[in-house]
């Protein structure tokens, strides 16, 4: 598990170290943590033959920033081969799609500032394979400007 | 406490109607001030999170020259520093304060409660009339306590520099005096240090000067020893430097030089026309 940071928030794509953690402010720390424990396992589909994965899984936004803006990897890996096609939850038309391939990847540009899930479905029978969600967390923590303070007892 | 008891319970009434106008007047004004202005700040680079404290503690060694008689130079070993901020409410170390507008570049804050360092060169205040030179039976001079001040506070921030002008009023009832004071601040951050100049000039009046510096006729027995200090200006300059090494750790350096004014300085119990401060530390962050 990797861990990015942005400069108030953090994505979470592969390995990640806790010193970094460490180093984030304590409600960020605490929603990247929660959402490294969730991100530590992949959706498999019922026949556990499809495996989907999204890099980065999650964005935790901070008050000042209204959106994540990232590079979003999205792999598939099946143990035989097959035609699938990969869409956006309540988008019927796909990113992308695979004929005969027991493995694929599409990539995309993410502009977002609400969780996106992504599906894994068959070409023929459209039947759902794997589904995995990129999650946008808020920090609600609010900024203001430091008083002046030029008579400082120090 | 005891600054809350003595400002809701004084009877004082000639010298309170200031205190009194001052309370209706913040009350005025943080009731027509828009809500929504403290979340208008346009903070860069000096933003502090809403609703968390920071604390920090200087362990060091440094100094601050007394120039009342009898007294000790103030040592500084160990200086703790807090601040929280709400949204428009904020504790900055000894300050508690209300920002009605934080603007660009402008921010206006009423200060509700600081206390008055006048009394930090009176600490260890035994001084009698003897120790003037007066003869007679012997008097104790009176105890200077320290005052707790409230008022308004306006910074104009430049891109270069900050000016800010305070103006109080002791609303405890301890000398019913009023302090104005403006100064220049320019700012400085290059890496991971940060420096600051300062210059600035404060205006004490008559009530405050004379509480701090005067000698009362029931306190001497020779009539040339009484001393009605009259409203003065003193100015200062400060350095100050500061650095941090890592999340926790890092370090800070101030100095400062004080020229009283004259209703100071020709006090009987001054000896020192100036005040020097010097600290150098090693600071922890919580």
């Amino acid at each position: 598990m990797f861990l990015r940071f942005t400069r108030r928030g953090c994505t979470i794509s592969s390995r990640h170290t806790a010193r970094m953690i460490a180093q984030r402010p304590a409600l960020t720390r605490l929603l990247c943590f929660g959402a490294l424990l969730l991100s530590n396992y992949s959706y498999c589909s019922d026949d556990t033959s499809v495996t989907l994965t999204i890099k980065p899984k999650v964005c935790v936004l901070s008050s000042a920033k209204e959106v994540c803006q990232d590079e979003l990897q999205i792999s598939w890996l099946s143990t035989n081969e097959r035609s699938l096609c990969l869409y956006q939850k309540n988008n019927p038309v796909p990113l992308a799609c695979w004929e005969r391939a027991n493995n694929g990847s599409h990539s995309m540009a993410l502009n977002t500032s609400t969780s996106l899930n992504f599906l894994l479905r068959e070409s023929t029978q459209d039947a759902l394979l794997a589904s995995e969600t990129f999650e946008v967390i808020h920090d609600h923590k609010q900024y203001r400007r430091a008083r002046r303070n030029a008579w400082a007892f120090f | 406490m005891y600054l809350i008891k003595d400002f809701l319970f004084s009877n004082n009434r000639q010298a309170s109607w200031p205190k009194y106008a001052l309370t209706l007047a913040l009350v005025i004004v943080a009731s027509i001030v828009r809500p929504t202005l403290a979340a208008d700040t346009s903070c860069q680079g000096d933003c502090v999170a809403i609703g968390e404290w920071d604390l920090s503690l200087s362990l060091g060694a440094g100094m601050r020259s007394n120039p009342v008689l009898g007294q000790d130079d103030v040592p500084f070993v160990v200086v703790p520093k807090f601040s929280y901020y709400g949204k428009r409410f904020f504790l900055d170390s000894y300050d508690a304060g209300y920002t009605l507008l934080d603007r660009k570049h402008h921010q206006f804050n009423a200060i509700l409660i600081t206390p008055g360092f006048e009394q930090a060169f009176f600490s260890d205040w035994q001084l009698t009339n003897q120790d003037l030179g007066d003869t007679g039976s012997t008097h104790t001079l009176h105890k200077r306590r320290t005052a707790g001040l409230s008022g308004f506070e306006y910074t104009y921030i430049h891109p270069l520099f900050d000016w800010q002008t305070q103006l109080f009023q002791d609303v405890t009832g301890v000398h019913h005096g009023q302090k104005l004071r403006t100064a220049l601040t320019f700012p400085w951050l290059k890496n991971s240090h940060a420096w600051e100049l300062a210059a600035g000039a404060t205006w004490q009046s008559n009530n405050l000067v004379n509480y701090y510096y005067g000698v009362r006729g029931n306190e001497v027995n020779n009539a040339n020893f009484v001393y009605d200090a009259p409203a003065t200006t003193s100015a200062y300059i400060k350095a100050e430097w500061e650095t941090r090494f890592n999340k926790h750790w890092g370090a800070r350096a101030v100095t400062s030089y004080k020229w009283l004014g004259s209703g100071v300085t020709n006090s009987p119990i001054v000896i020192g026309d100036s005040v020097f401060t010097f600290y150098a530390a090693g600071v922890y962050h919580f």
